[in-house]
């Protein structure tokens, strides 16, 4: 066993040094902090010139990993031992501020006080936010489609890119519908049918069913995609909203997407979670928003 | 000896390393201090979206208290070089980590020592993967 475990070491040891290694060629835009990235990006997306497919589209095959992390906060947040720390996802508004409504804002914190983020059970984490949790993504492209996979409760989005109709307002679905569509480099995907039931981030911030999220994919160089995602509810929020964020291409040897088979929905340890008195963020649709702003302004009118 | 060691610690000062973790910690863990147990190992589960070491911890009296641990992912623990044959069945560990704020004896493991005190591997519930 200690030979065993002697292995074990110097290959975790190897593991950590290849981490730490540059296993890409280094990026002109600094990747941590957001709209630092972003607004590098936004000039360097100008020039750059990206590989293309057979058929003249910017290549986006490939494994990606997002950099710094906004599915905590999509503000700026302390490192903690309950958050690994990041800067403002949010680039408009320019003060990185999530524009919520008053009563949305007083929701979300009643939310994370007493819901945990849906992931915990398995659950799907919807669009935007599947972007931006843990895991490798990837991107697997032909010129009708683009398919997304994630390995965060291992998830995939099939991207249409013909051009066809949404679903039917009835059909609502954890990751929402999707369609793509280019716009020269960049890569822009409407999303809409969600099921108003994901978290944006473990603040307690949701979107409702009437929202869109439109998202932009585009190459900065060879190894490093920006994305953003604008965000429009205004049951929630005040104005839509853009995140922006970095992807780093994968290019270390004999690497691989895994499945990350979530465990019967997590439920033997869940009880830890109730015990303590947490649920699932069960969502808020939005005729409970609308319930909720009406009773929110109607307490303002009589204080 | 009594196995169970309440360390108290600055919080900072334990734990340069944060989590990147599907959900917050805080939520089921008690992070404002770190416990110690060592114990010998009764079984591994490997899953996600953690992964679970079920120790029996031994008291002075011999009295024996079974804990659960959390890990990483399975798929995380993969990545770091684990595999199933590791840890086997017997072996003994001692693992630091946060209690969780239910009262059971569940541990989310910060980190895991050796009997000859050789870290195996630490964090408990990052995004490393």
């Amino acid at each position: 066993m200690t030979a065993r475990l002697s292995l074990l070491l110097v290959a975790a040891a190897a593991t950590t040094m290849a981490a730490q290694a540059p296993a890409a060629p280094s990026s002109a835009c600094p990747d941590d902090a957001h709209a630092k990235f972003h607004a590098c990006a936004q000039a360097a997306m100008k020039t750059f010139t990206p590989q293309k497919t057979a058929d003249g589209k910017p290549d986006l095959s490939g494994l990606w990993r997002r950099r710094a992390a906004a599915h905590e906060d999509l503000e700026e947040h302390p490192k903690t031992p309950d958050d690994a720390g990041a800067t403002s996802a949010v680039v408009d508004p320019a003060d990185g501020k999530v524009p919520m409504q008053p009563w949305s804002d007083a929701q979300r914190r009643v939310n994370a006080q007493k819901f945990l983020h849906h992931n915990a059970a398995c659950l799907l984490s919807g669009v935007p936010t599947t972007m931006y949790m843990t895991g490798l993504y990837q991107f697997i492209q032909t010129p009708e489609y683009v398919v997304i996979q994630s390995e965060e409760a291992h998830p995939w989005r099939i991207i249409p890119l013909d051009g066809r109709p949404h679903l039917s307002s009835r059909v609502r679905l954890w990751q929402g519908d999707s369609r793509g569509r280019w716009d020269g480099n960049t890569l822009v995907v409407e999303t809409t049918n969600l099921n108003a039931r994901p978290y944006l981030d473990q603040r307690g911030r949701f979107t409702t069913e009437d929202a869109t999220v439109t998202e932009r994919f585009t190459l900065v160089d060879a190894n490093t995609m920006h994305y953003q995602a604008t965000i429009d509810d205004p049951l929630v929020y005040t104005r839509p909203f853009t995140i922006a964020l970095a992807f780093r291409r994968n290019t270390q040897p004999n690497t691989e997407i895994w499945e990350e088979a979530c465990f019967e929905s997590n439920a033997e340890h869940m009880e830890h979670f109730r015990n303590v008195g947490f649920g699932i963020f069960p969502g808020i649709s939005a005729a409970q928003a609308r319930e909720m702003k009406r009773a929110f302004e109607a307490q303002g009118t009589q204080r | 000896m009594t196995r169970l060691l309440p360390v108290v610690f600055a919080v900072a000062f334990l734990m340069p390393v944060s989590t990147d973790a599907h959900h917050s910690l805080a939520a089921q863990f008690d992070i404002t201090a770190t416990h110690t147990v060592t114990g010998a190992i009764t079984r591994m589960d490997w899953r996600n979206p953690h992964a679970w070491l079920f120790i029996d911890v031994k008291d002075e009296k011999g009295q024996v208290t079974p804990y659960e641990v959390e890990f990483a992912a399975a798929n995380s623990l993969y990545r770091r070089g684990w595999r199933q044959d590791d840890l086997p069945v017997g072996a003994s560990v001692t693992i630091t980590g946060y209690r969780a704020r239910d009262g059971s004896r569940t541990l989310t493991a910060n980190e895991v020592k050796l009997p000859d005190g050789r870290t195996l591997f630490g964090g408990a519930a990052p995004g490393a993967r």
